[in-house]
């Protein structure tokens, strides 16, 4: 009769025994003398998968804590500057009107994909109005406003109502 | 809007989490507090506004103390306490308690930086909180499509709680990720209720440095919610399958979960639907009630917001040639992206796959082959280009489910 060895017997499930990181199998003797259970007959193979499958959740959760050091909140970010972020950073200031929809053009060397980002930048500083950009259109809602980021002129039916720097709020002459 | 210093945002919502707590009190398999905070604080709240957009009503000041008052009422009341089922050497409570403490203070001291939080789920929650509301008219401007106007709302719902009562996005962001990255710990060490103390306090460790998501770069995101969330749907699912039905506490605690789950983010959504679909399968008649009607009350209630208010979905391709050659791009970009740490994080999947291979898991394997391919199949459909899709997301998606993963991985087996 094969006597019951704790913890299995491969080594790594002995050394994972002695950390007491894994289970004690449980084996019973019947009252025949019978030893059942994690070492008993038919169980021996299942008890050494059960040791794998111990190890490589241990080891699964080791290498899944060194990752979260190597990239966790301390990670050092690359400092990128976007030109859209200082530009647009006058706009908390405008006199804009929330709920105003708005048509925003960007400075003329931006490629039409990222122009994008100037909208979404835009959308950050003021988040109570609803920008628009003019390859956008038609749009259900027509805008009433327009903020230029180079001084170019105000078009025909539009007036300035407000200018930081390069930056211009310009306003339909319809809109209230 | 009323002034208040930074750490008093949390107080509405941790007001609901204490009183959820001291109710969870009389049942025996409470599990940890700490989890059971965390998830009420941050799924009852946000719930509460989602409910009150959804009905059309704005959200007042008065009615989130409202809210809080009756959390604390529920817990003033709730004096019913039985002893818990399980207890935890303090010694190793403590360390875990150290760990997620040492963490939680890196994220406290680390601006809010994410480029997802600047454009969606930050503008969004200045946008609701300005508005009163999950904003329709915003939500439904057609220059906005890009910014994800149909993601499920609770996210930035409950920042715009926190700015409604006058803090600016970056604090409260900062508040609730250093809650939730707690609350992920604590659900973590919850799931492992029958290891050793040094199994759980490992297991907490994994919750509070999961990778990937708690990287700056991913600041503000709602990833780490879906994370805490994914963790206490997945710990519940396996104690459930266990014990061959759900006591209250864990029904509870899954069907909160699931809820959050649906409304916090589409994957979340995809990850609610692998449970429900598990407790369908092995479930008793009263969890398989509660849990698929906490699914479709949840997506249903958000997707009837964005039909009534025409917010457009994000459009999707349907041609079966566009998904092969997507797949090719796929695997060829993914072949190309070297060990670390994408290869990384498949290698840890693996090994963390091998070690839930239980009977008392299944339903979780049912759950999270349901995420795989719910998010092989969004990545496949995208008309934003695969590639574009995988290189901004594969690594987060991947590694959000991660800790719930390896907490249950490491948990004893019990059943071969």
């Amino acid at each position: 009769m094969a006597e019951a060895v704790p913890f299995g017997s491969s080594p790594w499930r002995r050394f994972a025994g002695k950390l007491r990181l894994v289970s004690s199998p449980k084996s019973t003797t019947d009252r025949s003398g019978r030893v059942s259970g994690a070492n008993g007959p038919g169980g021996r193979s299942r008890n050494a998968y059960s040791g794998l499958r111990e190890i490589a959740g241990l080891a699964a959760a080791v290498l899944s804590i060194g990752l979260g050091i190597g990239l966790g909140p301390a990670t050092k970010e690359p400092a990128v500057d976007y030109p859209f972020r200082e530009a647009l950073t006058p706009l908390t200031d405008a006199p804009i009107p929330p709920g105003t929809a708005l048509v925003l053009v960007p400075p003329p060397e931006t490629p039409l994909a990222d122009a994008k980002f100037w909208l979404y930048e835009a959308c950050w500083r003021r988040p109570d109005v609803l920008w628009s950009l003019a390859q956008e259109w038609p749009l259900a809602e027509r805008p009433t406003a327009g903020v230029a980021v180079r001084p170019t002129a105000v078009p025909p039916g539009w007036h300035e109502a407000w200018r930081r720097g390069d930056l211009r709020y310009a306003r339909h002459s319809g809109a209230k | 809007m009323t002034p208040v210093n930074e750490p008093a945002l949390m107080l509405l919502p941790l007001s609901v989490g204490w009183g959820a707590w001291r109710w969870y009190r009389r049942y025996p398999t409470r599990g940890n507090p700490l989890a059971v905070i965390g998830l009420w604080a941050y799924v009852v709240p946000g719930g509460f506004l989602v409910a009150l957009a959804t009905l059309g009503l704005r959200w007042h000041v008065w009615l989130m103390w409202v809210m809080a008052g009756a959390g604390l009422l529920v817990g003033l009341l709730a004096r019913r306490r039985v002893p818990a089922a399980s207890q935890t050497a303090r010694t190793w409570a403590v360390v875990a308690g150290v760990i997620l403490g040492f963490q939680a203070l890196q994220m406290a001291l680390r601006p809010v930086t994410g480029w997802d939080f600047r454009y969606m789920w930050g503008l969004k929650a200045k946008v609701f909180a300005l508005a009163g509301t999950n904003d329709p008219r915003w939500l439904a401007w057609l220059p906005n499509a890009m910014l994800h106007p149909d993601y499920p709302p609770l996210w930035p719902d409950v920042m715009a709680m926190g700015v409604r009562s006058g803090g600016s996005v970056e604090a409260v962001a900062t508040a609730w990720q250093v809650l939730l990255l707690i609350a992920l710990g604590a659900g973590c060490w919850d799931n492992l209720r029958d290891a050793p103390p040094v199994i759980r306090t490992l297991g907490a460790a994994a919750g509070g440095f999961a990778p990937i998501i708690l990287m700056p770069v991913y600041s503000g995101y709602a990833d780490l919610a879906v994370a805490f969330l994914a963790a206490v749907a997945l710990g519940s699912l396996a104690r459930m399958r266990k014990s061959k039905a759900a006591d209250a506490a864990t029904l509870l605690s899954l069907s909160g979960a699931v809820a959050g789950l649906c409304l916090t983010k589409n994957e979340g959504m995809v990850l609610a639907f692998g449970v429900m679909l598990a407790v369908m399968w092995f479930g008793t008649k009263r969890d398989r009630i509660a849990v698929a009607a906490t699914f479709l009350v949840a997506v249903s209630s958000w997707q009837a917001f964005l039909f009534v208010h025409g917010v457009p979905p994000e459009p999707r391709s349907l041609n079966p040639h566009a998904w092969l050659v997507a797949a090719r791009e796929a695997a060829r970009w993914m072949w190309g992206q070297g060990f670390v740490p994408l290869g990384l994080l498949l290698v840890i999947w693996l090994l963390a796959l091998i070690a839930l291979a239980r009977k008392e898991t299944t339903p979780v394997v049912i759950a999270l082959g349901v995420y795989a391919c719910g998010v092989a199949a969004a990545y496949l459909s995208s008309l934003q280009g695969t590639v574009w899709h995988l290189a901004t997301s594969l690594d987060r998606v991947a590694a959000t489910p991660l800790p719930a993963v390896l907490s249950l991985a490491l948990a004893r087996n019990t059943s071969a």
